[in-house]
C-alpha cells in the first residue's frame, strides 16, 4: 500500500524553505481524509516548524494527554427542563 | 543572471592564531592554498570564513562555553589581544562582476553581528561551503548509519528535517507510554482499598458490588441488594430514598441532640440518700437565681431602713478618732464648742457608743448590698443560659413536638419580660420537657440497639462514593483507550510526516548521486563501483537512517560498503557528495573551503584530488589548507599559477601569527625593487633558496630525514650539497653561465653556496650594489634555464624510484632530464 502522503502531497520544490515544506506538511495532515485533525494540528503546532521550542515534545505530548482526556470524558449534553 | 559572489579578501586581525593583521589578497589570484605543519595557524583561515558567516558569530568546533573551559566564543580572540589591545576581528571583501563591498566583524564581546555583505553571501549558499576533515573522518570512522543521516542532512542544510524526525520519534514512544501507562488505575485501586478497609484491594465489579451489598446495605435492611453498582439501580434509588427520608425524620444524632437539648432545660432525678426528686437544669437554675434576688432585695431593704441616717456616715467616720480609746478627753464640742456634758449623749463615753452603733449598722447594709448585686449579676448569667437552651431546643423540635414547642414559646416570651415583670411559671414546660426526653430515649434506645451508627445517609454517601471511584476508573480506561488510539494516529501522521522528508532528502540525494560518482569516480579510478546513498524502505520504523550502499557484484547487490571499502573510499564518498552538493547548488556563490581534507588518502589519490579540483571545480574560488606537503606540491604542479596562490607557513610567532614565506618570489617582484630603488638581495635570496628546493624535489635527491621539530627547514647548503650530488652520480654537468667563470657552479657543486643574497665573489658576506644584485640575478637566471625540459621546455620534473635520471613531469612527455645546453668542458 502506497503511504497515503505520497499521493496527494506535490513533491517539494528544491527552492521551497524548510518552513514552507514543513507549514505545507502540517496542512496536508490536517486535510487529509481519515486524518485525525486535532492530533494534526497539535503536531502542526509544535513539531512541525523550523524552529521548535526546547520543550516541544512535552508541550505536544502535553496537548495529546489533553486531548485524550477531553475525549474520554466530553462534556454532557444540557437538558433543558421543558 | 546576476554575477557570483566571490571572496576578494579575507583579513584576520587578534583571531584565532593571527594576532597581527593579515590580509588575503583574491583580487588577481582567485584560490589560495596554504601549507603548514599541524598547529601552524592554517585552519584559522578558514575559521576566519565560518565565523564571518556563522549565524551566531561563532565556529561550531569551539563547542559551548563552561566553567572548566575557554570554549565558545572566547576561544575566537587571540589569547593575547586584550594583553596588546588588540581588537579581534575578521573583515572581508566580497565581489560581484565589478562591485566589490566590504565588512567587518567583531571577535569578541557580547554581540558580534554579522555586516551585511556577510548576510548577502551567506544567503547564496544552499549548502554549507566549508568541508573540514576531521567531519569526512568522523563521517567515516566513527558514524553510525543514523548519524551519517544526520551528517548528510545538515550538510545539505536539512538539519531542522533531522530535528522533526526526532521530536516525532521522541514523541511516539513518549505517547504510547502514557497510553499505556496504568498508575491511574492504581491510584483508583488504592482509594477503593482505604473506602472499603481492604476488603476490596483491585477493582473488581463483582466484588466491588458484594462489597456494597454485604457491608454497606444489608446492616441497614438485608432486603436491599444493589443489582449492579450504577445510579439507575432500583435499590439505589430506593436507597437515595430512604436517605432523604432520613433527612428528614431525624437521625440518631439529632435525637441525642434533642434530648440533650431538653435534659439541658429541665432534669429530675432521685436523690441516692434521701430518695427526693432533684431538678437541675437551666429553668430550676434561673428559678433559683431569681428566688435568690428576691431574698437579697428584701435583707438589701431591711439594712438600707437600719442605715437610713448613714447621711451622718462622714460625720461618724470623722468623729470616731476622735473620741476613740487612748486619746485625751475632749471638754467641748470640736465642732460647736458645746461642753460635752451639756450634749445628749452627756460624755465621752456615750457618744463613743453613739458612734460605733451607728457605723455597724452602715457595715451590714453594705454587706446587703453586695449580695444583692451577686444574686442580681447570677440571676442574669442563669437568664442568659436558660434563654440560649431554650432557643436551641425550640430550633430542634419537629413538627411532632409542637405543643411542648408553643409552651416552651410562651415561656421564652414571658422569660424575656422577666425584668419587668413576674417570672413566668415552667411547671408547664418541666412536665413536657420530662416527658421528652423520656419519650426521646425511648427512641434512641431502640434505634441504637437495631442499627448502630448505620443510617441511610452514611450508606448513601459510601455508595456514591464507590460509584465515584467507578467514575473515576472507567475515565481512566476510556482515557487510555483515547490515548491508544492517538498513539496510533500519531504514528500514522508520524509515517506520513517522515515519508515527506524522506522523500524530500532522497529527491536531493537522487539528484547527486550522478555528479557525486563522477568526482568519486575521479578519485577512486575510473573502475570504482558506483555508491547509493539510500534511506530506508517507506516500512522502516527508523526513517532517520542513511545507508551507502554498492552494488559489489551481480551476486551482491546493495550491500554495505563498510565491509568492502578502503576508509580512503568512503571518505571519498563523502567528499564527492559535499563537493558536488556545493558545486550543483551553490551557484551564486562557488566558493568552497576545504580544511585538511586529505588525510585519508595514499599519494596516487592524493594528486587525483588535486586534479579533480583542477578539471572539476575550475570555475570555483577555493581556499585549501593543508599539512600535507606532497598534497600542497601536487596542487601546485597541477592548478593554474594565474588563478591559485600557494603559499607557506613556516612558524608560528607567538607575539605575531603564522609567518609566511610565499613559496615563490617572482622574477617581477624582484625587479620591482629594483625599479624603487631598493636592494632586492633578500628576494634574490629566497628565489633562488625556493627553486633550490623546488628542483632537489623535483630530481628526488638524497637528503637526510630531518629532526621531528625541524621538519620542513633545509639548510640550503645541504640541498646543495644533494643536488650536486644526484648530478655528479647521473654525469650531468651544468653548462659554464657566461662571465662570471663559473665560480656560481663550482660553488654549488661543492656545497659551498653561502652568499646567494649578493653578487657571486669571494667574501662570504660581502654587500653587493643594486648593480651587483642584477648581473647576480641575471648570472642565475641564466643557470636556472638551464634545468627545462629539452623536449617541451617544462620546468616540473620528478624521479620515481625506480630512474636513475629525473624525467619531464609533464604526462604526455616524460622526457629524461639533460641539460639544455652544452655541458660544460
Amino acid at each position: 500500500m502506497d503511504t497515503p502522503g505520497e499521493q496527494q502531497v506535490p513533491a517539494a520544490a528544491e527552492t521551497e524553505s524548510i518552513a514552507e515544506f514543513l507549514k505545507n506538511l502540517g496542512k496536508v495532515l490536517r486535510e487529509k481524509e481519515n486524518m485525525d485533525s486535532d492530533l494534526a494540528d497539535i503536531l502542526a503546532k509544535h513539531l512541525l516548524t523550523a524552529t521548535p521550542a526546547v520543550d516541544a515534545v512535552a508541550k505536544a505530548k502535553e496537548a495529546i494527554v489533553k486531548l485524550a482526556v477531553a475525549r474520554a470524558d466530553p462534556p454532557k449534553p444540557e437538558v433543558s427542563d421543558g | 543572471m546576476a554575477d557570483p559572489y566571490f571572496l576578494q579578501s579575507l583579513g584576520l586581525t587578534g583571531f584565532r592564531a593571527y594576532l597581527q593583521p593579515k590580509t588575503f589578497d583574491f583580487s588577481t589570484k582567485r584560490c589560495l592554498a596554504i601549507f603548514a605543519p599541524n598547529g601552524g595557524g592554517k585552519s584559522s583561515v578558514i575559521d576566519a570564513l565560518e565565523f564571518m558567516l556563522s549565524k551566531d558569530g561563532t565556529l561550531e568546533r569551539l563547542g559551548r562555553r563552561a566553567i572548566n573551559n575557554q570554549a565558545g566564543p572566547v576561544a575566537l580572540a587571540h589569547n593575547l589581544a586584550e594583553e596588546t589591545k588588540i581588537a579581534p576581528e575578521v573583515m572581508v571583501g566580497i565581489v560581484s562582476g565589478k562591485d566589490v563591498a566590504t565588512g567587518s566583524r567583531p571577535a569578541s564581546g557580547a554581540k558580534r553581528p554579522m555586516p551585511a555583505v556577510a548576510t548577502t553571501v551567506n544567503a547564496c549558499f544552499v549548502v554549507p561551503p566549508i568541508i573540514r576533515g576531521h567531519a569526512l573522518r568522523t563521517f567515516v570512522e566513527v558514524h553510525m548509519p543514523e548519524q551519517r543521516y544526520t551528517d548528510v542532512a545538515n550538510w545539505l542544510q536539512l538539519g531542522p528535517l533531522v530535528e522533526v524526525q526526532k521530536n516525532f520519534r521522541a514523541l511516539r514512544t513518549q505517547v504510547k507510554t502514557a497510553a499505556e501507562d496504568e498508575a491511574p488505575l492504581r491510584r483508583v485501586d488504592s482509594q477503593l482499598a482505604k473506602e472499603t478497609g481492604l476488603a476490596v484491594k483491585a477493582w473488581d465489579e463483582v466484588a466491588v458490588l458484594a462489597y456494597a451489598n454485604a457491608s454497606v446495605l444489608a446492616p441497614l435492611d438485608a432486603t436491599l441488594a444493589l443489582a449492579a453498582l450504577a445510579a439507575g439501580d432500583p435499590v439505589y434509588i430506593e436507597l437515595e430514598a430512604r436517605a432523604k427520608a432520613e433527612e428528614n425524620k431525624i437521625g440518631l444524632a439529632g435525637l441525642r441532640q434533642i434530648r440533650n437539648a431538653a435534659v439541658a432545660l429541665w432534669a429530675e432525678a432521685q436523690d441516692v440518700d434521701s430518695g427526693a426528686t432533684v431538678t437541675k437544669g437551666a429553668v430550676p437554675t434561673f428559678e433559683a437565681a431569681v428566688e435568690a434576688v428576691s431574698a437579697a432585695e428584701t435583707k438589701e431593704t431591711e439594712e438600707r431602713g437600719k442605715a437610713a441616717n448613714t447621711v451622718f456616715q462622714a460625720l461618724w467616720r470623722a468623729a470616731e478618732p476622735l473620741f476613740g480609746d487612748g486619746v485625751p478627753i475632749l471638754d467641748v464640742c470640736p465642732v460647736c464648742a458645746t461642753p460635752v456634758a451639756d450634749t445628749a449623749a452627756g460624755s465621752v463615753p456615750a457618744i463613743r457608743e453613739h458612734i460605733a452603733t451607728h457605723l455597724e449598722e452602715l457595715a451590714d447594709y453594705a454587706v446587703a448590698k453586695k449580695a444583692l448585686d451577686e444574686a442580681r449579676t447570677a440571676a442574669n448569667k442563669a437568664h442568659t443560659q436558660l434563654a440560649a437552651a431554650l432557643s436551641a431546643l425550640t430550633g430542634l423540635l419537629g413538627d411532632g413536638d409542637t405543643t411542648l414547642k408553643a409552651d416552651l414559646v410562651a415561656y421564652q416570651t414571658g422569660l424575656a419580660g422577666w425584668r419587668q415583670g413576674a417570672v413566668p411559671a415552667s411547671a408547664e414546660i418541666a412536665g413536657g420537657l420530662v416527658k421528652l426526653a423520656a419519650t426521646y430515649n425511648v427512641v434512641i434506645a431502640d434505634i441504637e440497639s437495631k442499627q448502630g451508627d448505620h443510617t441511610y445517609i452514611k450508606a448513601k454517601a459510601k455508595i456514591d462514593r464507590l460509584l465515584e471511584l467507578q467514575t473515576d476508573r472507567n475515565l481512566a480506561g476510556r482515557t487510555a483507550e483515547e490515548l491508544a488510539k492517538l498513539s496510533d494516529a500519531l504514528t500514522v501522521q508520524s509515517a506520513i510526516t517522515s515519508a515527506e522528508i524522506r522523500k524530500k532528502v532522497q529527491a536531493l540525494l537522487d539528484k547527486l548521486q550522478t555528479p557525486m560518482n563522477d568526482i568519486y569516480k575521479l578519485i577512486q579510478g575510473a573502475d570504482a563501483i558506483p555508491i547509493r546513498l539510500e534511506l530506508p524502505a517507506k516500512d522502516d520504523t527508523n526513517q532517520q537512517r542513511l545507508n551507502l550502499v554498492i552494488d559489489f557484484a551481480q551476486n551482491r547487490p546493495g550491500v554495505q560498503p563498510a565491509g568492502y571499502l578502503s576508509d580512503s573510499q568512503i571518505h571519498s564518498v563523502a567528499l564527492a557528495l559535499r563537493m558536488a552538493a556545493i558545486k550543483l547548488f551553490n551557484t551564486s556563490a562557488p566558493i568552497i573551503a576545504l580544511d585538511d581534507i586529505v588525510t585519508s588518502y595514499d599519494a596516487d589519490h592524493r594528486r587525483t584530488i588535486a586534479g579533480l579540483i583542477a578539471t572539476m571545480f575550475g570555475d570555483c574560488q577555493i581556499l585549501i589548507t593543508t599539512h600535507d606537503e606532497r598534497f600542497f606540491n601536487y596542487l601546485q604542479d597541477q592548478l593554474e599559477t594565474k588563478t591559485w596562490h600557494f603559499t607557506r607557513i613556516i612558524g608560528v610567532d607567538p607575539a605575531y601569527g603564522p609567518r609566511f614565506a610565499d613559496h615563490k618570489v617572482s622574477d617581477e617582484m624582484i625587479e620591482a625593487r629594483w625599479a624603487d630603488g631598493q636592494s632586492a638581495a633578500n628576494e634574490m635570496r629566497q628565489a633562488e633558496e625556493e627553486w633550490l628546493l623546488g628542483i632537489c624535489r623535483d630530481f628526488g635527491v638524497s637528503v637526510r630525514i630531518r629532526p621531528l621539530e625541524r621538519a620542513y627547514s633545509y639548510e640550503r647548503s645541504e640541498l646543495a650539497s644533494a643536488l650536486a650530488g644526484l648530478l655528479k652520480g647521473i654525469k650531468l654537468v651544468p653548462a659554464l653561465v657566461p662571465g662570471v667563470n663559473n665560480r656560481f657552479l663550482d660553488s654549488l657543486v661543492k656545497g659551498e653556496i653561502e652568499n646567494f643574497g649578493s653578487h657571486f665573489q669571494d667574501g662570504p658576506y660581502g654587500n653587493g650594489s643594486v648593480g651587483d644584485e642584477k648581473a647576480r640575478w641575471e648570472e642565475f637566471k641564466a643557470f636556472r634555464s638551464q634545468f627545462a625540459c629539452k623536449k617541451c621546455s617544462r620546468t616540473k620534473f620528478q624521479r620515481p624510484l625506480t630512474l636513475k635520471r629525473p624525467v619531464c613531469a609533464h604526462d604526455g612527455c616524460e622526457a629524461q632530464f639533460e641539460f639544455a645546453a652544452a655541458p660544460a668542458k
